[in-house]
């Protein structure tokens, strides 16, 4: 049955809730964000979660699973300027390059376009049924929607994060995919790289200020994938 | 008589060296391939071993063989593609510099073999894709004869990867899987307090020697800084080897003997599979009195081990109420579609009944497209011409297009082939004198038209008139 089925995933993350409450107020950090990283396992997208596991991540001295808990949580609530605050405790730059996500509510794109739709239709309806000509308005309202999904749909990719990463270890990055390729820069730990391809077991990123070279995929934690 | 004896030892010498088995000069896949005598190519290929430990390297051998006819009759040399493994890491191995030529079951070959080192970083199945080879023969012998293009697939293999055994497991060791040896070296055999020394370890041996991970170095009475890593490839034409030495800066604290531990590198082999230790010897290093300036030891804790959170920090709060999940866009939510595909549908259903006017307010009887009799005939004869302006069904100049009854009037009657009318009509005959001009030559008829609405009215059938099809003043879409 779905619905008592949902009931109990309710159950279990309040009582994993619970258990991550009192293991950060007994000092245990490490069983806290276990606690905290099962409820987002059934709840991906739950804000309170992602924030207290990236809470109890630093405390516990793992500055890349803080970073990816207080990431995905901002993504998923980009007006929560708290977590930017805490974001900003960590040594890597957090507010630019691929690290940084606008301060914009999720749906405001979908939600003007959405709207901007409708209306501009029911308005070219009248019209239309009146006789007076629409094409000309009807293109300008398509070209107007096109652009404001397009930019909701940038949104969208960065708060979801599917293609973001956080580096684990300040490994160098390489030229080639291969290790015995030339070393470049070496990112620091709790950097969000942007992931623009994979072949194997690497990944080509790119960092802030443009910094691009190959790393191994076991050095990045994905911010995206619910 | 001696240097004959000397002569005849060193050809036996040199018969017993060259006297091991044949096949042990020959790759496994030219051994273990079993070749189809019918086919002028074969192209095998072979995992060894196909069950490996992580970090352990399995070779990927592609065997290409070649029969002699085959050979001389190519032209260009075979491609080939290798396979696409995902999470594994490879690396190339260097090929033979000269094809392997020799005899198999009798028949001549040339051999290519093409080799790949494989390392899995996690324990699992591995599917390893065919490799595909595409060569091309010519049809007859002719230089100029066209070639036909043939391609092969090799074996579909698997790679079984185990997980590092837990027995026996040491506490330090940090995963590195392989054949090592190490030795320890620092740049000076004496220094000073807070002038640094580099202490380098260095490991060489078997295996994938980038993915050795960078031992902890604790030196007492010392700062310890991680500094450089250096890594040294060396594959041979089989196995993948070399060295990677890890860099540390050592300050003294105090001056006297400064001892740098012997250092027990773990690590597992997967030959013997067991974990070994390479240990080296310990290093002295005498230190004298330093510069006046007091070295804060605290500043020299190595970054990586330095915990994030400062002891004595404040502790950070969590949230105290698990709320309820965070929506994405609905940019991919079905509704969300759906209603951007239908808000369009009733502008263009009115747009559309604009276009199409004579499709919803036609009487039956009235046909949909004018015909040149009917025109004609109101270009005929004026009574004619008039008879169908009293029906009110036709303007003199006019089509049976009901857009063009309601244009025409007698008030302008040059006006009155509206663009409708203009396509409807069809081109006259040359020679034949536009019928219009006769009949605005004898306007206005006998019988004064009716205003167009009411003249759309009677075409309707509804005396209240039928004004969404008074089209007469509207732009086309």
């Amino acid at each position: 049955m779905p619905v008592s089925g949902w009931a109990r995933q309710g159950d279990d993350a309040g009582r994993a809730f619970q258990r991550g409450r009192e293991a950060y107020a007994s000092g245990d950090y490490a069983r806290a964000e276990r606690a905290f990283l099962d409820i987002t396992r059934t709840q991906p997208r739950n804000v309170t979660a992602w924030a207290n596991a990236g809470t109890a991540a630093w405390q516990a001295a793992d500055t890349a699973r803080a970073v990816q808990g207080w990431q995905r949580a901002l993504r998923l609530s980009p007006l929560d300027y708290t977590l930017r605050d805490r974001l900003a405790l960590a040594r890597a730059v957090q507010d630019r390059g691929p690290a940084r996500v606008p301060p914009v509510p999720v749906q405001l794109g979908t939600v003007l376009a959405l709207v901007l739709w409708l209306a501009g239709w029911t308005v070219l309806a009248r019209r239309a049924w009146r006789g007076r000509p629409v094409a000309r308005w009807a293109a300008g309202l398509t070209l107007a929607c096109a652009a404001l999904v397009l930019a909701a749909t940038w949104l969208d990719d960065i708060d979801r994060g599917r293609r973001f990463a956080v580096v684990t270890r300040p490994e160098p990055l390489r030229a080639l995919p291969v290790l015995g390729a030339d070393r470049g820069v070496a990112p620091l730990t709790g950097e969000v790289a942007l992931i623009l391809a994979r072949q194997g077991a690497w990944a080509q990123v790119r960092l802030d200020g443009k910094r691009e070279g190959w790393i191994a995929t076991e050095f990045l934690l994905p911010l995206g994938g619910d | 008589m001696r240097r004959r004896r000397l002569l005849l030892g060193l050809c036996a010498l040199a018969l017993a060296t060259s006297a091991r088995p044949a096949h042990a000069q020959y790759p496994p896949v030219v051994t273990r391939s079993r070749l189809d005598p019918s086919r002028g190519v074969n192209f095998h290929a072979i995992l060894l071993p196909d069950t490996i430990f992580v970090g352990q390297q399995a070779t990927y051998q592609i065997g290409v063989f070649l029969n002699q006819e085959v050979r001389q009759r190519l032209r260009r040399n075979p491609e080939f593609v290798p396979p696409e493994t995902r999470s594994l890491l490879v690396y190339e191995l260097p090929d033979a510099k000269s094809p392997l030529v020799g005899n198999i079951d009798g028949r001549a070959y040339e051999v290519h073999v093409f080799q790949r080192a494989f390392f899995a970083l996690s324990p699992g199945r591995y599917d390893v894709p065919a490799s595909k080879l595409t060569y091309a023969l010519p049809q007859t012998a002719s230089f100029f004869s066209r070639e036909d293009t043939h391609s092969l697939r090799s074996e579909e293999l698997t790679l079984v990867v185990l997980p590092i055994p837990t027995a026996g497991r040491p506490a330090d060791w940090a995963g590195a899987v392989g054949n090592w040896h190490s030795r320890l070296r620092t740049d000076s055999a004496s220094g000073r307090v807070g002038n640094p020394l580099v202490v380098t370890l260095r490991i060489e041996g078997q295996g994938n020697v980038a993915l050795l991970p960078r031992p902890r170095l604790d030196v007492p009475g010392a700062g310890v800084v991680a500094a450089d890593e250096r890594v040294e490839l060396d594959s041979t034409p089989s196995t993948l080897r070399g060295a990677k030495e890890f860099d540390w800066l050592v300050t003294p604290k105090a001056e006297g003997r400064l001892i740098i531990p012997a250092q027990h590198f773990s690590y597992f082999d997967p030959v013997a599979r067991r974990f070994e230790a390479a240990a080296t010897s310990s290093i002295t290093v005498s230190v004298s009195a330093g510069d006046a300036v007091g070295v804060d030891s605290a500043a020299y804790q190595p970054l990586a081990a330095a915990p994030v959170a400062a002891p004595g920090a404040s502790v950070l709060t969590i949230r105290d109420e698990l709320g309820g999940e965070s929506s994405f866009a609905w940019l991919t939510a079905p509704w969300f579609a759906l209603l951007m595909l239908l808000a369009p549908l009733p502008a263009l259903v009115g747009a559309f009944r604009r276009r199409r006017p004579a499709s919803g307010c036609a009487t039956p009887a009235r046909p949909r497209r004018p015909t040149r009799r009917r025109c004609g005939a109101s270009r005929t004869t004026p009574s004619a011409t008039a008879s169908a302006w009293t029906s009110g069904s036709r303007s003199p100049m006019a089509c049976s297009s009901p857009c063009c009854g309601t244009r025409a009037s007698p008030q302008t009657p040059r006006a009155a082939p509206t663009r409708c009318c203009a396509r409807s009509m069809r081109p006259r005959s040359p020679g034949r004198p536009m019928a219009p001009r006769r009949h605005a030559a004898s306007w206005p008829p006998s019988t004064p038209p009716s205003t167009p609405r009411r003249a759309a009215a009677r075409r309707c059938g509804d005396p209240s008139g039928c004004p969404s099809r008074d089209f007469s003043s509207r732009p086309a879409l």
